[in-house]
């Protein structure tokens, strides 16, 4: 199997399996480019992913590879949640901050499925809360005006939650 | 916070430093009702939610939760589905909002405002049909974009605001209608848009159709149900809208009444109609219909040239010989009826079936089935079959059914 040489935006080096790599339409796009099929020397800099979440995009695309592709057009696939693999689940067992950057980093390389099954992850954290719950969770800021969120509030009186 | 939520750590990055592509793409897959209201969250996620409200393009509108739940006890099914089930299960929760009792006036001007570029519309919501706002304000809204509406349960006493016939006579671009339980209400025949329809499907609804079926000058797709009709009123219809004829490729029939002769005459006299006068008929739902035992049901559909797909139920009776009819009765009823086959034509032509079968044994199904329909591709099933009968029904269909690439319980 041919290796790779990825470098992590701290400029740490990880040996991949070309396969792997190219699970990344971002780095696929990048080989095919650049026409490397195999480990030429120089390693391929991956400038927005730092080694601690690299190495754990790796693990999940070495855990998927044989994993049929998933559909492109976002707006027809079944947008439920309750159907994340059970290694998935204990995968994303992580802080925010680090599922948040594995989201950035899954979206930066273009990885469909790592994408999917973290934006599920965080949908299921939302899924049943108020918005001042959403916003402890989260550690958000509340930039309404007190008017302002009584009328949104108002707007929202049409509306049944279920 | 449940225990199994990634806990706030590390910030060293927050869900709001996410690209709004990604906070869209998690918020997508949370229940469209939750979206209303998690715009209260910040101005990020009002704007965020606000974009994925504008691309939507399809909306459920109910009146209760009890609505829902109906609605999806419906779809699941089989039988019940016959006019909804085009209607899919397919990312229910995105596209749901339960409309609250006490303030449909104000729901019909913010769901314009929120939503304007919904193509799909779809409304089981008593408090929204008795309310001027849902015509003068919603449909006119969108008159010019809905492709599909579908309603479902008017009021029992026919009355709705003038507005709404009106409105929904103006909807230049609708091309699938359904009208579901609207009993008493009378139906304007009038309204132009009958004309530029490809599917309508109309149930329990006491008026008299033709006038609105005359009308049908482009349908592809005709379903009805509980209504009153019989062969004088087709043959009325065909005078006056032979174009029905060259454009109608799919047709349902559930329960026909007629007021003077039995039920069941009337269904196999306009069945065998409607078999005999529309050749381009190519898919014909009967799940809903009356049931006739196949002995005389199959003769009537063979006389479709162009049969591809076939809805039908099918109980135990359904098979059995009648006594007069059958010289060697117990000794069909043995082999299943075997005898008959000689007398019932096979359908050749059908290559999708879709069944609901109740009380019939799998050498009685695979026997009448795999006899009638020999050419079929994919089969769907809809049975009372434990693990080890489906199992059973797999492996000899495959044997049976020569063509058979996919089958399916339902």
């Amino acid at each position: 199997m041919p290796i790779i040489k990825l470098l992590s935006s701290d400029e740490e080096p990880f040996e991949v399996d070309v396969d792997i790599a190219r699970m990344s339409i971002t780095l696929r796009t990048m080989l095919d480019d650049l026409g490397i099929e195999e480990d030429d020397g120089e390693p391929i800099p991956v400038q927005n992913v730092n080694s601690s979440i690299l190495r754990k995009v790796i693990q999940w695309c070495t855990y998927h590879k044989n994993d049929p592709p998933t559909p492109d057009d976002d707006e027809q696939r079944e947008k439920r949640t309750d159907d994340i693999p059970s290694w998935d689940a204990d995968f994303l067992k992580v802080d925010q901050g680090t599922l948040f950057e594995i989201i950035l980093a899954a979206n930066y390389l273009d990885i469909k499925g790592l994408l999917d099954v973290t934006c599920k992850t965080v949908a299921n954290m939302i899924r049943g809360k108020t918005p001042e719950e959403i916003r402890k969770t989260f550690n958000i800021k509340n930039d309404f005006t007190p008017q302002e969120e009584e009328q949104i509030r108002r707007e929202n009186e049409w509306c049944e939650e279920k | 916070m449940n225990q199994q939520e990634p806990t706030v750590k590390t910030m060293m990055m927050s869900i709001d430093n996410l690209p709004n592509d990604c906070l869209r793409l998690i918020l997508i897959r949370c229940p469209l009702s939750q979206l209303v209201h998690l715009r209260a969250v910040s101005f990020h996620w009002c704007s965020v939610i606000e974009t994925i409200f504008k691309k939507k393009k399809t909306l459920k509108l109910f009146g209760s939760s009890y609505d829902i739940e109906k609605y999806l006890y419906v779809l699941t099914n089989f039988k019940a589905i016959n006019t909804e089930r085009e209607i899919s299960l397919f990312n229910f929760e995105a596209d749901s909002l339960i409309i609250s009792e006490t303030k449909p006036e104000l729901a019909c001007y913010e769901i314009v405002k929120l939503f304007p570029n919904v193509r799909n519309l779809y409304i089981r919501c008593y408090q929204l049909f008795r309310i001027e706002q849902l015509g003068t304000v919603l449909f006119q809204q969108l008159c010019n974009q809905l492709n599909l509406l579908w309603i479902y349960g008017l009021p029992a006493n026919g009355i709705v605001p003038h507005s709404f016939w009106s409105s929904i006579g103006q909807m230049s671009a609708l091309k699938r209608l359904f009208l579901i339980r609207v009993y008493n209400c009378h139906i304007p025949s009038q309204l132009t848009i009958f004309q530029q329809l490809n599917q309508l499907v109309l149930t329990h609804n006491l008026q008299d159709v033709n006038p609105i079926l005359i009308r049908l000058k482009s349908i592809q797709t005709l379903k009805l149900n509980m209504i009153n009709y019989n062969c004088e009123k087709l043959d009325q219809l065909l005078e006056a809208n032979p174009l029905i004829l060259k454009n109608l490729i799919s047709l349902g029939l559930g329960t026909i009444t007629c007021s003077n002769i039995n039920r069941l005459k009337n269904f196999k006299l306009l069945l065998n109609r409607f078999c005999v006068k529309f050749h381009e008929i190519r898919t014909l739902d009967l799940i809903m219909a009356d049931q006739i035992p196949l002995i005389e049901l199959i003769p009537i559909i063979s006389q479709l040239k162009q049969l591809n797909q076939l809805w039908l139920y099918i109980g135990r009776h359904q098979l059995e010989c009648d006594n007069n009819e059958d010289e060697d009765n117990e000794h069909n009823q043995h082999n299943h009826g075997s005898s008959l086959f000689y007398r019932i034509p096979q359908l050749l032509t059908v290559q999708t079936l879709y069944l609901e079968i109740y009380d019939v044994s799998i050498e009685q199904f695979i026997h009448w089935i795999g006899s009638l329909f020999p050419n079929v591709k994919v089969l769907t099933i809809k049975c009372e079959y434990d693990r080890n009968e489906r199992i059973d029904l797999r492996s000899k269909s495959t044997i049976e059914f020569k063509q058979l690439e996919q089958l399916y319980f339902a």
